[in-house]
């Protein structure tokens, strides 16, 4: 089967794209969230909530979902990157990405997080930031290999204790 | 009836009464507790009848923080107190009434010690000591610590009472928590638990009762007809009893509260350490034996947050192991054993060292906080001194006693020194005390900086770092307010009366800027350890590591050569005013050393120890730089996206090309730098500055890179050998730094033999490959649009400045600097080879050839493990500057 010409990327619209992607992030993600986190981005934000949708036997599945949102950062314009007569900076954020582990080494992540790259990059958007487990060196590297850096670490920012870095990519 | 009586009766009147439009009338109904419900099932049913599955009601100021810590009731996943078939079980094997054996006393006993430590370790109370229903039982029975305890010894007069001497440590602890000087949610978690179960008891009735469990463990070890196993279990149980007293006393006596109280707590609480130390090293050199202690069922109770109200999830998480629980344990008290030495400290020098040491330890978060509260408490700082004071030491430790001598003489004889005609001098004819109150006001805002400092020492590293980049700013414009202020200083005091001295006063070859000289140390020092714990941290990737270490050069460098001129000014005693320094004879003597006079020699052996430390780091910030950056063209150091490059097409592959384009590096740059790029000093070394410092280096093999890295790392082992041998009595810690430091520049030294000598290959690759032949390579083999790389300095300005770059250009003299190296070259020549190398990179031949480099980089068969902790085990503070050579291959491209 070709990797590439099977995968659709769709954008979210109704609540029932929402349902096999929550399914998808539990198994992926060490951190639980309750239906209001998954419900705070999409219904604010549902152009930036964005699955790779797979048909394999007939059967349409999830393979992969991301989920961002992007608002003023309510630090100014102190770096000097951005131009002078601005208020706030636009801030983008990867809340939350995976991919089902059936379907890794395709690229879908990859695909998925350039997508909402572009689209946050044309609503606007000055930088884009994440977190990441300090040991997750397959998603580290992804996002690196994009550019992004690791500007912060965090202390025990997960319930597990673990540390995170804060990713961040200027625009 | 009372009003409030009326109130409540006409509140029931009212919500008996309530009905919901539409929705069935309901009643507030009253249980057994006296509990009012009301069932609002109906009002709930109508009023979502009209909203989508789905849809979101929210507030405007909803965040993702609530979002987060919402919680679903009865999801497993985020509802962690929720009780399964087997939960319920196993919590009802267990009864309070059980009798007891000593074995199981002891399995207790362990495990609630491994709570514990696991609680100093940052874990919140709930998933540790909570656990234990013992801990938390809600009545304690009667026969605790009594006669009528003998019914049931094991509980009642030994399980009891380590309990609630745990408590009182526990509450000790809390104590020390609740100053708030370390953060919540990441060093520890207060959550909104009750601690009442920490403080049932006061430490006399405490001792008492293990004084009776001393006397009753002591007894059945003796006696003849007990079970041999309970009588090892016994003599196990008698060592935690004397190692709980005794960190109860240690705790006490060392808290902060205790110490103020009483000047001779500090010996007691030292003494106590001393002995607990003592105790538990043979305790723990002494086998262990795993199946001694006695499990008993449904004691701990892992779900135990469902009792509790908590603002966030909280997920259970295993407990340290034995060992791992007493060796963090022997840490803790090797860690508090600091309080003595900072609490006898002599000089701010001294703590400056004696802080910037126990930051790269990295202690548990109760000896960071208590070590932040000795440093200030009620505005005294080390428990007895003004910060006003202190500050004034620190400036004149650093900036030599003139300024000072002109202060005590401007109060004494303020008319004789305003006999000039400058606006300085006539502001003090008007009100000399205005003019002494500038300069404390001037401290005293100088005092909030430095007292942060020292606080910001006690916080985890990456709040360290990131507070210090935080904190630079206000460096900043403290150390402009400064040079305002040493220039209205000068004046003043030269005793001149014509603008001359107006003109000397902004004149650095004339003015020492005493305040502000101090205020830039600091900055720098501040900037240096920014960049060292990300290095630490791990926060930058190999790629990164040369403009890293490049940057670190530049600003190491930097101050070398202000602590250099700080020192020609104080041996010259320029912009002293000889005069005035004569006429001070009288010296105030003061009780603490804090107010002492410090003379210019003091300060001299001061600024010597910093220009060796300084100059140390500096040579090998620019040997790893070196290192690294040959490593980078040897391809042993390599971007993200330039690993992942085979296998890729068209989007990704486009996306990983684009990352080299000077475009994209720019503004990496820029955001990596930006806190720095803010500052007025020293001038930053911009994007454009740095490809020109690198371009320096492009004719040069890497085999001549790594033979100057080599020499400077030589250079870095004799600027400390005779740094150590200078320092003679004026220790204060700084020599086992220094040493540390010269087994750094050892290992980096053997680590980059090993490197040069590996193969052949590596040889001959060494020799070979130039800058610009790697770049033209790099860039060929990626199909970046700029394949001439050597222009780096020149395309990139214009992007520079689109990033806002700082503008102003680098100076040569600003520069890391590499002129004994035998990379100086004419630039023409530079430029001839350039061409000739964006020449090779076009065509298939070039092409040809960068695959060539491609595949022997790739069979060198070695990488480099950069701030390796193990290449100096005997430096293990200063892993940022080291690295070490492995065997292993670096992963294929």
């Amino acid at each position: 089967m070709s990797s590439e010409t099977a995968i659709e990327y769709t954008t979210y619209e109704k609540e029932t794209d929402l349902l096999p992607a929550i399914k998808l992030i539990e198994c992926d993600l060490s951190e639980p969230y309750s239906i209001y986190t998954y419900r705070f981005f999409v219904h604010q934000w549902p152009e930036l909530c964005m699955f790779a949708q797979l048909t394999e036997g007939g059967e349409q599945m999830c393979a992969g979902v991301i989920i961002c949102k992007m608002e003023e950062h309510r630090r100014r314009m102190m770096d000097g990157y951005f131009s002078d007569d601005r208020e706030a900076l636009m801030r983008g954020y990867i809340g939350m990405v995976a991919v089902d582990k059936r379907f890794r080494g395709r690229g879908i992540g990859r695909r998925l997080v350039s997508m909402a790259i572009e689209r946050m990059r044309h609503m606007g958007a000055d930088e884009i930031t994440l977190e990441a487990e300090t040991g997750n060196k397959g998603a580290l590297a992804m996002y690196e290999a994009m550019g992004f850096i690791r500007e912060k670490r965090l202390y025990r920012y997960y319930i597990s204790g673990a540390d995170a870095f804060r990713l961040k990519l200027w625009l | 009836m009372s009003r409030q009586e009326d109130d409540q009766q006409l509140h029931t009147e009212e919500t008996q009464s309530m009905t919901f439009a539409g929705a069935e009338t309901r009643c507030i109904e009253r249980d057994d507790s006296g509990m009012e419900w009301l069932d609002i099932s109906s009002l709930m049913t109508l009023g979502t009848s009209e909203l989508g599955v789905g849809e979101l009601l929210k507030t405007e100021s909803m965040t993702l923080y609530m979002a987060l810590t919402s919680m679903e009731v009865m999801e497993p996943r985020l509802d962690m107190g929720m009780l399964s078939e087997e939960d319920k079980q196993e919590i009802a094997k267990w009864d309070v009434n059980r009798v007891l054996s000593l074995r199981e006393v002891l399995w207790i006993t362990q495990k609630l010690f491994y709570c514990e430590i696991t609680w100093h370790s940052s874990a919140s109370l709930l998933q540790t000591l909570y656990m234990c229903n013992y801990f938390t039982v809600q009545e304690i029975p009667d026969s605790v610590g009594s006669a009528r305890g003998a019914e049931n010894p094991g509980r009642d007069l030994v399980l009891f009472p380590m309990i609630f001497a745990l408590g009182a440590c526990c509450l000790q602890v809390w104590k020390e928590y609740l100053k708030e000087n370390i953060y919540a949610e990441e060093d520890v978690h207060f959550g909104s638990q009750p601690v009442e179960f920490f403080n049932q008891f006061s430490h006399s009735q405490v001792i008492e009762m293990m004084g009776t469990a001393r006397g009753y463990l002591q007894e059945i070890s003796t006696t003849d007809n007990v079970d041999v196993r309970e009588q090892e279990a016994a003599g196990v149980l008698l060592e935690y009893l004397e190692m709980r007293v005794l960190w109860l006393k240690t705790l006490t006596f060392l808290s902060v509260d205790c110490m103020i109280d009483d000047p001779r707590a500090l010996n007691q609480g030292t003494k106590c350490l001393q002995e607990l130390r003592a105790r538990h090293s043979a305790f723990q050199n002494k086998p262990f034996s795993d199946d001694l202690a006695v499990m008993v069922a449904g004691c701990f109770d892992p779900k135990c947050m469902r009792k509790y109200p908590s603002m966030a999830p909280v997920k259970p998480r295993p407990l340290l192991t034995h060992v791992q629980s007493h060796q963090a344990f022997d840490s803790l008290l090797n860690d508090l054993s600091l309080v003595h030495p900072l609490l006898q400290a002599e000089s701010v020098e001294s703590l400056v060292n004696f802080f910037t040491c126990f930051a790269n330890r990295q202690p548990m978060p109760f000896v960071r906080s208590l070590m932040a509260s000795i440093f200030l408490t009620n505005n005294l700082v080390l428990l007895r001194y003004s910060p006003l004071n202190f500050i004034k030491r620190a400036i004149r430790e650093i900036s030599g006693p003139y300024v000072w001598d002109v202060l005590e003489y401007m109060e004494r004889e303020p008319a004789r020194l305003a006999t000039g005609n400058t606006r300085a001098s006539q502001i003090l004819v008007q009100d000399p005390l205005a003019a002494v109150s500038r300069i404390d006001g001037f401290c005293q805002e100088a005092a909030r900086n430095l007292m942060d400092w020292f606080r910001i020492m006690c916080q985890n590293a990456p709040r360290q770092r990131r507070i210090c980049l935080k904190y630079l700013t206000s460096w900043d414009v403290l150390q402009g307010e400064a040079e305002e202020l040493d220039s209205w200083l000068y004046v003043i005091s030269s005793g001149a009366d014509n603008r001359a001295s107006e003109m000397e006063a902004v004149n650095p070859a004339f003015n020492p800027f005493w305040f502000s000289s101090w205020a830039y140390h600091m900055k720098l020092m501040m900037m240096e350890n920014a960049l060292q714990i990300g290095v630490r941290l791990d926060l930058y990737l190999d790629y990164e590591l040369p403009m890293i270490y490049g940057y670190g050069a530049q600003i190491l460098q930097s101050h070398f050569d202000h602590l250099r001129r700080m020192e020609t000014m104080l041996a010259g005693k320029t912009g002293q005013n000889k005069q005035l320094v004569r006429e001070q004879s009288r010296r105030v003597e003061h009780k603490w050393w804090v107010g002492q006079h410090v003379d210019e020699s003091t300060c001299l052996r001061h600024l010597s120890r910093w220009l060796v430390y300084v100059e140390a780091q500096c040579h090998l910030a620019t040997a790893l730089w070196l290192v690294s950056h040959a490593c980078e063209r040897l391809r042993l150091v390599r971007a993200p996206w330039a690993r992942r490059l085979q296998g890729l097409s068209g989007d990704a592959l486009d996306t990983c090309r684009q990352q080299e384009t000077n475009e994209n590096q720019a503004v990496r740059y820029a955001l990596r730098f930006r806190t720095f790029s803010r500052l007025n000093s020293p001038t930053p070394l911009t994007f454009g500055g740095w490809m020109t410092t690198v371009g320096q280096l492009d004719e040069s093999s890497a085999s001549e890179l790594f033979a100057h890295a080599s020499r400077t790392l030589g250079k870095a082992r004799m600027v400390l050998d005779d740094g150590c041998n200078m320092l003679g009595n004026m220790d204060d810690g700084w020599r086992s730094k220094m040493q540390e430091l010269r087994y750094v520049a050892v290992a980096n030294s053997v680590a980059l033999a090993k490197l040069q000598n590996l193969s052949e290959v590596m040889q001959n690759q060494a020799l070979q490959v130039s800058g610009s032949l790697a770049l033209a390579h790099r860039q060929i083999l990626l199909g970046a649009a700029q394949p001439n790389a050597g222009e780096g300095s020149q395309s990139t300005s214009a992007s520079e400045k689109e990033a806002g770059g700082c503008g102003s250009a680098m100076t040569a003299a600003a520069q890391p600097s590499f002129a004994s190296a035998s990379v100086s070259k004419s630039k023409a020549k530079r430029e001839k080879k350039k061409r000739r190398a964006a020449k090779q990179g076009q065509g298939q031949g070039a092409l040809s050839k960068a695959s060539e480099w491609l595949v022997a980089t790739d069979n060198l068969g070695v990488s480099v493990v950069w701030s390796c902790c193990d290449a100096s085990p005997q430096a293990s503070n200063w892993h940022q500057f080291s690295f070490v050579i492995s065997d292993k291959p670096a992963s294929s491209n």
